[in-house]
């Protein structure tokens, strides 16, 4: 394994300039996720139209592999439905247990393809998770009803 | 003489594999170190000739366990300089033998309003089983302050002090700054003013002559596999008086004297806290762990890990953006840093790849991380068969991770 497998050129870009860095006025929804085992803290905030994403924001603390995973997830999460990015999301598990993906799937991953090497790391896929399983939460809340203003 | 760890680490075959493809540069040794040949190889004879189950057998070979298992026993205690064995308690590591005083003090000592003074800089198993404790007896926890470098200032303890104070439990040594402290003046405050007094001796162990009769302390626990030997073994030493005194918390074989349908004798100390089939195999590879480092001499260890620790320190502080916790000398082998925008945790992987082992996070230590104000540190732990060499690899090693991992400001 060499570190550059893992620390891509893209994985370190979204890193260093993470989009949608910063807080949203009037989110739909938002949510603190937290890694209690490593400190990793990121809150995402999300706004809808129906059910599809229209805007996304997250502050937060967290490692590179996980401030990379977030902004990547908060930069493609607009113009997706739920039900998309529920889709999004099991083909980035399947990417981090090494899963061989189809051509298809590797093109609908994007940018979240540089996560690939993290699955090299056990102890690291959960930094890589921590965005993801928080939308999970989030629109699992969501299809309850029980969110909202 | 000086301690030669080229010599001392062609005993430790765990260096003749690669990791990831590279020598291992191990540096987690506050966590638990490596094992010599010498200890293997008493445990793996031990199982090859002696096995079996100590005390009470009938047999010849049961006899021959016994005095091994013994003779373990009786080397903790000449290590730790105990009055006798009789007041060494085998026990699964430091944080059963912690979990059993508290235990006991939580049935049978504390009540309601009494308060356990702890400090913040502990290993979570010299805090969570006194939360525990404290809700079992409805006794109050409170800490003494830190200060820099993770100091305890004792007139500020004893200017202080609670007087229903009824145990004081600190560490002696830090798992994250490497601080060691005065245990002797820190266990007078708590004896004079009639408190118990327990000291975790996890990180002190492998590095710092102990002497139980010069300390002063009631309670004091250690473990085997921070100091070259097997895990899943350690001790409580406590005062004669008290194990005697103290009724036992867990029961079963071994640990009584008689025993008829509604009630038991206990048998003498220390086996009256040990139920059940002890770590046999255990107490003779501690033992074993014991002759080695006594064999090198335990004040070149000390110096030697020291003098690597403290050149650590230096080298360390040289890195860009790269600060150092705890005292730059008079220290143990635990150095925990933090570096500049960088995640102690993409620094491990980053290491990891360059087959260095160090440890990022909160070291169970989560209080004491808050308290430096940060998420977690990335701490490299040094011991006798690290070099020089290693430090200076280390220190190009992190380097290149702070160029990897730099952010534009």
């Amino acid at each position: 394994m060499s570190i550059a497998d893992v620390f891509s050129a893209v994985l370190l870009d979204h890193y260093r300039y993470p989009r949608k860095f910063g807080k949203m006025d009037n989110p739909d929804i938002e949510m603190d996720g937290v890694n209690p085992l490593c400190g990793d803290e990121v809150f995402l905030q999300i706004k809808f139209d129906g059910d599809k994403v229209t805007d996304s924001a997250f502050t937060g603390k967290a490692c590179a592999i996980c401030m990379a995973s977030t902004s990547m997830f908060c930069e493609q999460a607009p113009g997706h439905t739920l039900s998309e990015l529920e889709e999004q999301r099991c083909r980035l598990f399947s990417l981090l247990e090494a899963k061989e993906l189809t051509a298809d799937e590797r093109k609908l991953l994007g940018e979240v393809v540089s996560l690939e090497g993290v699955s090299k790391l056990p102890a690291r896929v959960k930094c890589a998770l921590l965005a993801w399983e928080t939308w999970d939460l989030m629109s699992r809340q969501l299809r309850d009803g029980e969110a909202g203003k | 003489m000086s301690l030669d760890s080229i010599s001392v680490r062609r005993d430790f075959p765990i260096f003749d594999s690669d990791f990831n493809g590279k020598p291992l540069i191990y540096l987690d040794n506050a966590a638990t170190t490596q094992k010599p040949n010498q200890v293997i190889d008493a445990i793996s004879n031990f199982y090859r000739t002696s096995y079996a189950n100590v005390h009470r057998s009938p047999h010849s070979i049961g006899a021959a366990a016994t005095d091994q298992f013994e003779a373990g026993r009786t080397k903790v205690a000449e290590f730790i300089n105990a009055a006798d064995s009789s007041e060494v308690v085998f026990t699964r590591g430091t944080s059963e033998s912690i979990n059993i005083v508290a235990g006991i003090l939580a049935e049978q000592v504390l009540k309601p309003g009494d308060v356990i003074l702890i400090t913040p800089s502990e290993h979570h198993s010299n805090i969570v089983p006194w939360q525990m404790a404290a809700r079992r007896s409805g006794a109050v926890l409170e800490y003494i302050n830190l200060h820099d470098e993770g100091i305890f200032d004792l007139d500020e303890i004893a200017r202080n002090w609670n007087s229903r104070t009824k145990i004081f439990a600190f560490q002696h040594a830090s798992n994250v700054l490497g601080t060691i402290h005065p245990v002797d003046k820190l266990c007078r405050i708590a004896s004079e003013r009639g408190c118990f007094s327990l000291v975790d001796g996890a990180q002190s162990a492998p590095h710092i002559p102990l002497d139980m009769q010069q300390y002063g302390c009631d309670f004091y626990a250690l473990s085997a596999h921070k100091m070259c030997g097997p895990s899943g073994i350690g001790a409580l030493w406590a005062k004669r008086e008290l194990l005697e005194r103290f009724e036992p918390i867990f029961g079963g074989g071994e640990m009584i004297r008689k025993v008829s349908l509604q009630d038991a004798e206990w048998n003498d100390i220390p086996y009256k806290f040990e139920p059940g089939t002890p770590n046999i195999a255990g107490s003779v590879g501690w033992g074993a762990a014991i002759d080695y480092l006594t064999g090198l001499g335990l004040d070149e260890v000390n110096r030697y890990v020291e003098e690597l620790a403290v050149y650590a320190v230096e080298q360390l502080n040289n890195v860009e953006g790269l600060s150092t916790h705890g005292p730059r000398t008079a220290r143990t082998g635990a150095v925990s840093f933090w570096i500049d925008h960088t995640h102690p945790h993409d620094i491990s992987s980053i290491l990891d790849a360059d087959g260095i082992a160090v440890r990022s996070g909160l070291h169970c230590a989560e209080p004491l991380v808050n308290w430096l104000g940060l998420p977690a540190t990335t701490r490299a732990s040094f011991y006798i068969y690290n070099t020089r060499e290693e430090v200076d690899i280390l220190v190009k090693a992190l380097e290149m991770v702070a160029m990897i991992l730099a952010v534009p400001s």
